[in-house]
């Protein structure tokens, strides 16, 4: 099972342009603080007994988060030196709970899948609006604007977070239907200013003719097949889940988050080296919040974890080398392979 | 037409257009409608822009890149990975692209304003 979760995993980061990443990257960030980050995951796993895994699972609500988290994880047991024994316990009950979460393609090799048929059925029996170039193109640039924002709340590598793509699944007659999902644009509690936020999230249910659609484990990595604007057949989009279908309020909408994407990038971008660590690290806690307080563990960093971060510079443990950097990251996050990044 | 750069394909379509090269939020008023939008890497002050453009060009980035997930989501061209593009290509250049073979060919067509894709 894990043999595969991390083959796909190393699909999804061999397309990745390691030098983007701004404006800071994980592998110089987690390093800093790898075993605190197992201990507080031990701890889940020791709280996790006297919980439902089925309600566990729950409080993370999105599967391309987890695969992501279970991935920093599976970096942090071998930056960490943990004993492969443990390695293989700790993965695997992280793996479990995906498992709960993903209906179908659990590793995320082509699709992100979560809804049962009879739910999909649900859906589709709702109002839906016909598609056309004009409300293409909006959604189109909605989606550009608020994937900006996201980036901005919770930087590249918490981004799932924030979206989710998922399915696609299969409508018959060339058609199929993929969601995308919004989620905490307004996380007060990580950043203040975001109360004044029109909405926490959208959902954008767009259904295609002749479009084919594919994600990675990490489901913005989205690839289409066919042209998405004149092959969006009809969508539907519901703002905190009431219908919203007027093009002039996702206009509205869509001008909102382009100006606030850039002023969250401003303020990211203008936090020292010090203050940055401290945010992300609370950041890397805040996306756990529910799944901690549900555990009865509380959701902020501990002092271990502040105090193994302070006055400490970007990590370089990881090396990759310049080209064919798949096996690299295969033996990094495989937990049988005795290989430790150095 | 010559081909004057090659890069990384990542969002189908072949545009036609005038080149602005953006090295920052600053350059932003002087972005028009349809413009192609070349720059290192876009980042989110640059949203209004990515809107507005035609097509986008960046020195890095690969598939997963950010400018070329949203370029997907918009239906509009891009090419990344195009080394040293916001050095080779001139504020006010006529281009043509092709966001599949991520082939950049510059123009001398003063009839060029007939965008297609």
């Amino acid at each position: 099972m894990l043999t595969k979760f991390v083959e796909s995993y190393v699909q999804a980061i061999g397309d990745m342009d390691m030098t983007t990443f701004e404006p800071l990257s994980l592998f110089g960030f987690h390093p800093m603080f790898d075993k605190e980050w197992i201990a507080r995951i031990e701890k889940c796993m020791e709280y996790s007994k006297h919980v439902s895994m089925d309600d566990l699972a729950k409080k993370i609500k999105n599967a391309s988060h987890l695969r992501a988290q279970l991935c920093f994880i599976l970096m942090d047991l071998k930056t960490a030196g943990i004993a492969p024994e443990k390695r293989k316990k700790i993965a695997e009950w992280v793996y479990s709970l995906l498992e709960k979460l993903a209906k179908k393609d659990v590793n995320g090799f082509k699709s992100n899948i979560k809804h049962t048929h009879s739910e999909i059925e649900k859906i589709m029996k709702k109002k839906f609006e016909k598609g056309s170039i004009e409300a293409g193109k909006l959604l189109g640039r909605l989606y550009t604007s608020a994937y900006h924002l996201v980036n901005g709340l919770y930087t590249d590598f918490y981004t799932d977070w924030g979206i989710e793509n998922i399915g696609p699944y299969d409508l018959g007659d060339g058609r199929i239907l993929v969601i995308k999902k919004f989620a905490n644009l307004n996380p007060k509690l990580l950043w203040a200013h975001t109360k004044d936020f029109p909405c926490s999230g959208f959902t954008i249910y767009s259904v295609y003719k002749d479009v084919k659609f594919s994600c990675d484990a990490i489901s913005v990595h989205t690839q289409y097949e066919g042209d998405p604007i004149k092959g969006l057949e009809s969508f539907r989009v519901e703002i905190d889940g009431k219908e919203t279908h007027q093009l002039g309020v996702l206009k509205v909408l869509n001008e909102f988050f382009e100006k606030k994407s850039a002023e969250q990038w401003d303020l990211i971008t203008s936090l020292d080296h010090e203050e940055l660590k401290k945010k992300t690290l609370l950041m890397r806690c805040f996306i756990f919040k529910d799944f901690f307080e549900h555990l009865g563990i509380h959701w902020i960093p501990n002092k271990e974890m502040f105090d193994a971060i302070k006055d400490k510079p970007w990590s370089t443990i990881y090396n990759p080398p310049k080209k064919d950097q798949n096996e690299y990251w295969r033996n990094v996050l495989d937990p049988k392979e005795e290989f430790y990044p150095s | 037409m010559q081909l004057i750069l090659t890069g990384l394909g990542v969002s189908q379509g072949i545009v036609k257009g005038k080149v602005k090269v953006i090295n920052g939020k600053d350059d932003h008023p002087h972005f028009e409608e349809d413009d192609i939008l070349v720059t290192h890497l876009t980042d989110p002050t640059m949203v209004p822009m990515m809107s507005k453009s035609s097509g986008i060009i960046c020195n890095i980035g690969g598939l997963t890149s950010h400018p070329s997930i949203v370029s997907r989501e918009m239906g509009i061209p891009c090419i990344v990975s195009a080394d040293k593009a916001t050095t080779i290509l001139k504020d006010g250049d006529i281009i043509q692209f092709d966001g599949k073979t991520g082939e950049i060919h510059k123009i001398d067509d003063k009839n060029w304003n007939m965008r297609w894709k």
